[in-house]
């Protein structure tokens, strides 16, 4: 079998790349071998490699140019650079963006560290939502009495949110 | 976190986390005024004005200085490259915070021996500190918000460096290379070229940085580390009995080369220090694997025109360097 990509050598390796579920596979003779070796490694960046996988990716909204407001970015440029220009970016971009992370990183939901400012804003929510939990199941079990106890301590919690105690949290 | 804490592993060199972060209010590197980047680093340092921690920026050092920073593990080239960036250290040089690579703050933390969880409280800290006198760009949703989408979420990179020679000499680390790529994390040479490492050096690190906690990822890495070594110390019991004498003879030759050579290129050098640390843990020789670390820095191109106080040809480095692991050795 001749090289894929002289066309004029006996091609010794095969070379199959998967980028999520496409596959590809190339013969190369070990010259082409060696300068594609030196290629990738003299030149490679994550840029490169995540604008071969952003650009083969299918855009959420294809038409419009999606531009950051904050900064002016693009999402072509993205695209390009694999870089982002500012945190506003993100938003920005939405859905796309949201497709390039589960991508990437086969999720799209963070549950790792969270600042301290916002720590004790989330154990808040996750109290109230279980006490709203412990509710529903209270109503649909008919017990009212204990209903009504859960019902004032979330409305004491909603309030204690809103009262204007000065900090965010926090230290 | 349920780490084995082996600072004396000789197998795992070093354990590093480092974690990306970025201020909510200034856009990211790419796009950043000169004022921004100033801005940056007056912001980092005043967060950690009550810690002891030294402020280097890149404009006030030479090329020399900041090579040897690189070469020292303290900061990427890429950060050496940029006369608007910084780097903060602490005193024991195991904490250090670039400002201004990729993202503003790349919050590193580097310890001996198999020590993730002791890395990422030292990172963990330092992260924290900053924290009380700043807002970071972060999403509920998708966590820290980094310049590259492949940091998203937690941020952190976590690796350990390995010495695999072991399965070097039985040309297995392609096998272990493989296998660890199913899990979702990374093996990379040190300084080499392709899949073979220069010193049979291999960096184990995690790809994934979103939708699993700091934890759970180094749990997974610290994990897979401890099977590596244990791999490891099952290539050199099988090395020592199918041949003790000729294992032995290698090693010894190849360090007798290494305490008497006159001219030594960095590339032998490589090869020759992972056989005089192979040697020195299968105790055929008396060296600490500090002595050996050490060396190992000393002997880089910045370090030594450093000690040397002047440019170097690549023939007087390689005298240099012969003559410093004689000295360091002997």
């Amino acid at each position: 079998m001749l090289c894929d990509e002289c066309g004029q050598n006996q091609a010794t390796i095969r070379i199959s790349t998967i980028i999520g579920e496409n596959k590809k596979e190339e013969n190369l003779c070990p010259q082409c071998l060696k300068k594609r070796n030196a290629q990738i490694l003299g030149g490679l960046k994550v840029g490169d490699l995540l604008s071969q996988l952003l650009g083969a990716q299918p855009q959420a909204e294809p038409k419009e140019t999606l531009r950051c407001d904050a900064c002016g970015q693009t999402y072509e440029e993205f695209q390009k650079s694999g870089r982002l220009g500012c945190a506003n970016c993100y938003a920005a971009f939405g859905d796309n963006m949201k497709k390039t992370l589960k991508s990437i990183h086969g999720h799209a939901h963070h549950v790792g560290k969270v600042p301290a400012y916002l720590e004790g804003e989330r154990l808040h929510r996750q109290q109230v939502d279980d006490l709203k939990r412990q509710m529903d199941q209270a109503v649909a079990a008919e017990d009212f009495e204990r209903a009504a106890v859960l019902r004032d301590r979330i409305r004491d919690l909603s309030t204690r949110e809103k009262a204007p105690d000065g900090k965010e949290g926090g230290a | 976190m349920m780490e084995i804490v082996d600072p004396m592993n000789t197998i795992a060199q070093s354990s590093r986390v480092r974690l990306a972060r970025n201020y909510a209010d200034v856009p990211f590197p790419t796009r950043m005024s000169r004022q921004d980047s100033e801005k940056i680093i007056e912001r980092t340092a005043n967060a950690l004005e009550k810690e002891r921690y030294t402020l280097k920026r890149m404009a006030d050092l030479g090329k020399n200085a900041r090579g040897v920073l690189v070469e020292e593990h303290l900061i990427s080239p890429e950060l050496a490259a940029k006369d608007g960036a910084a780097v903060l250290l602490n005193e024991e040089k195991t904490v250090s915070i670039m400002v201004g690579e990729e993202d503003h703050l790349r919050v590193q933390a580097m310890l001996p021996g198999l020590q993730l969880g002791g890395a990422m409280e030292l990172a963990d800290r330092a992260d924290r500190q900053i924290e009380r006198a700043e807002r970071f760009a972060f999403d509920p949703d998708w966590g820290y918000l980094t310049a590259c989408p492949t940091n998203t979420g937690t941020g952190m990179r976590a690796s350990v460096m390995l010495h695999l020679a072991g399965l070097a000499m039985l040309s297995q680390t392609g096998q272990v290379i493989h296998a660890v790529s199913q899990l979702g994390l990374t093996v990379r040479g040190l300084y080499g070229e392709g899949s073979e490492a220069s010193g049979n050096l291999y960096q184990l690190s995690n790809q994934i940085t979103l939708g699993r906690t700091e934890e759970e990822i180094l749990r997974l890495l610290s994990d897979t580390a401890q099977q590596v070594i244990g791999r490891e110390r099952a290539a050199r019991e099988m090395l020592l009995q199918q041949g003790r004498a000729q294992l032995e003879d290698k090693l010894m030759r190849s360090f007798g080369v290494f305490t008497h050579a006159r001219l030594m290129t960095t590339k032998e050098f490589m090869t020759r220090l992972s056989h005089a640390r192979l040697a020195a843990d299968l105790g055929f020789v008396k060296l600490s694997p500090q002595q050996l670390s050490q060396l190992m820095v000393k002997v880089q191109p910045a370090t030594l025109e450093r000690d040397a106080g002047r440019p170097l040809s690549q023939m007087e480095r390689d005298e240099l360097r012969a003559g410093i692991i004689r000295k360091t050795l002997a």
